[in-house]
């Protein structure tokens, strides 16, 4: 066991450890700063291990999510969301309620018109010169299943006497109530690209190919030409167990 | 509110809170070596410190007490366990006056009332989602998740360096170690979950991290310090015992970087003789040393300076609030922390 020394700082010690003949061997000012910098130090560990915390917690997410399977089930993907960034999640949110009332709105004024219409065969305005608002409106005759595939088929008819036409079909996902989406790789049109001469008419063949989770419900999904949006095309579906 | 109003207050909210651990340990067997064994801890009277700050917290932000009342339960049984598995881990003689539970009955019991109270901690977790709805209840849960790991990564460092006998520790090594064993579970998240309940969710919990920090590792400083220079009576513990135990401590961390190398030898060696085997005059010339180099000056003057960071932060995140009695509750205790003489 150690001596006991009546003055703890050996002289022979480290420079830290030294004080001058006659003056207290422990400064106060030098014991106030050091308990000011602990303030300082507390902090950055503080951040360090927030940082850490929050870069563990992202590792074990990565680990623990199929990043297939999310993207093909909107609910989960939704709570991903809502984990990352409450504000961004109630900016969806509130976008998909307005997309979905407005689909709402948009099918309830077809189904009027479309009692008059036919079902299967229809002539686009795209060379009209006024814009027409007309929407086509596709439903399979029965309800689907997930995992089921049904096609409908559309007829184009190009009415006007001027130059060919380029039709190119760009298509959304199928969006349900709340937050249920069904991806619009469910959605295969064929062809994808035609051209449509004056007076010309062609098949289009549209197959909606559920997915196995596809979660029970009512979605629409809206199809139209690149080079002219006034082509409206609207695939309304109805999702059962 | 002076200091007797705030110890009341702290008492009122402890006794709502036993109030509620009783009503959550089920009546049934085995009940003389389980369930009546749960109750000895919290029966002994603790500060309450963890429900008090989470209740006042919530009440400060607009809610009532009955939101909380479960969350309260739920930490305070957690802390229960932790002690439980502390005394053994730490092989503590004495906890609250009484002879820790592993030295009443047996290692093996104590270490299954520590897991059994860990368990029961999670039910009034589940019974929130009545209360507050899934979405709180589940940020709570989450809340509660990230203090017991916190809590027990902390435990790992300190135990990992007694095992070690590690005496090259800085003191930024112990501010990150008490952040985990002590701060997250004793202060930061229970003013966290209180300010959530009580802004029904709205508020950004993140805001409190430095008030819980600075709160909680001042009041991990001051209950280091009375282990060394406090009444046992009033401390409830073996007074020096953490020195016995080879607790790094701010006091021990200061000496051992202020004193001389053959102290630190000598320091060193007594920290690697098993606890059973160290000499107890050894531990009075350790504290005699540590009185020497003002060691623990040192920590008072720290935790009082962590406490004055911890007012600053308080009135950054409470000022804007309506004046209440929890309020002032909170900012008496931290007010207590700055002026406490020992």
């Amino acid at each position: 066991m150690p001596k006991q020394k009546d003055n703890p700082k050996n002289k022979q010690g480290s420079s830290k450890g030294k004080n001058r003949e006659g003056e207290p061997w422990i400064d106060s000012d030098r014991v106030m700063n050091k308990a000011q910098s602990i303030v300082n130090s507390a902090v950055n560990v503080l951040e360090e291990e927030i940082a850490a915390g929050i870069l563990a917690a992202k590792k074990i997410e990565k680990k623990l999510i199929d990043v297939d399977e999310i993207r093909s089930d909107p609910d989960a993907l939704m709570n991903r969301i809502r984990r990352d960034s409450h504000e961004v999640l109630d900016l969806v949110i509130d976008g998909f309620a307005a997309i979905t009332a407005q689909m709402n709105e948009v099918i309830e004024t077809l189904k009027n018109e479309k009692e008059n219409q036919s079902k299967q065969k229809t002539k686009p305005k795209a060379a009209s010169k006024k814009p027409s608002p007309d929407v086509i409106v596709l439903e399979p005759e029965n309800p689907m299943k997930p995992g089921e595939s049904v096609t409908l088929n559309l007829i184009m008819y190009e009415d006007t006497a001027s130059d060919p036409k380029t039709i190119a079909f760009r298509k959304s996902d199928f969006i349900g109530s709340g937050n249920q989406k069904i991806s619009l790789r469910s959605i295969i049109i064929q062809p994808k690209k035609t051209q449509l001469k004056p007076k010309e008419e062609k098949d289009i063949s549209i197959t909606i190919k559920l997915p196995k989770n596809a979660v029970p419900g009512d979605y629409n999904a809206f199809i139209t030409c690149i080079n002219n949006p006034q082509i409206r095309v609207l695939i309304a579906i109805k999702v059962i167990e | 509110m002076d200091v007797p109003q705030m110890k009341s207050k702290l008492k009122y909210y402890g006794a709502e809170t036993l109030r509620g651990i009783h009503a959550f340990v089920p009546e049934k067997e085995p009940k003389y070596y389980l369930y009546n064994l749960i109750l000895d801890y919290p029966n002994r009277g603790g500060k309450g410190f963890r429900p008090g700050l989470c209740i006042a917290s919530c009440k400060a932000h607009g809610g009532q007490l009955h939101q909380a009342k479960f969350t309260a339960v739920t930490l305070e049984m957690l802390h229960n366990a932790f002690l439980i598995h502390d005394d053994v881990e730490d092989e503590s003689a004495y906890r609250r006056n009484k002879p820790t539970m592993h030295s009443a009955h047996s290692r093996a019991i104590a270490i299954n009332v520590g897991d059994m109270m860990n368990a029961l901690s999670l039910y009034p977790l589940w019974r929130n989602k009545e209360l507050l709805g899934d979405k709180l209840a589940q940020r709570i849960f989450l809340e509660v998740y990230h203090l017991i790991t916190e809590s027990a990564e902390g435990q790992a460092l300190e135990l990992g360096w007694r095992q070690d006998n590690r005496c090259d520790l800085t003191e930024k090594d112990y501010l990150r170690m008490i952040l985990k064993k002590t701060c997250w579970y004793t202060c930061i998240q229970p003013i966290r979950i209180g300010a959530l309940i009580g802004s029904n969710g709205v508020l950004n919990p993140d805001s409190f991290n430095r008030l819980g920090y600075f709160m909680g590792a001042a009041f991990q400083i001051q209950d280091d310090i009375l282990n060394l220079i406090g009444e046992e009576s009033a401390y409830g513990k073996e007074i020096g015992g953490d020195i016995i135990e080879g607790k790094r401590t701010l006091m021990l961390i200061h000496l051992l970087s202020e004193c001389t190398s053959e102290e630190r030898h000598f320091i060193k060696g007594y920290l690697g003789t098993p606890m059973l085997g160290r000499d107890l005059a050894d531990a009075k010339q350790i504290l005699d040393l540590m009185h020497q180099y003002k060691s623990i000056d040192h920590a008072k003057k720290t935790s009082q300076y962590l406490a004055g960071a911890a007012l600053k932060e308080f009135y950054t995140h409470f000022s804007h609030l309506k004046d209440s009695e929890d309020k002032a509750f909170l900012e008496t205790i931290i007010m207590y922390m700055i002026n406490r003489d020992y």
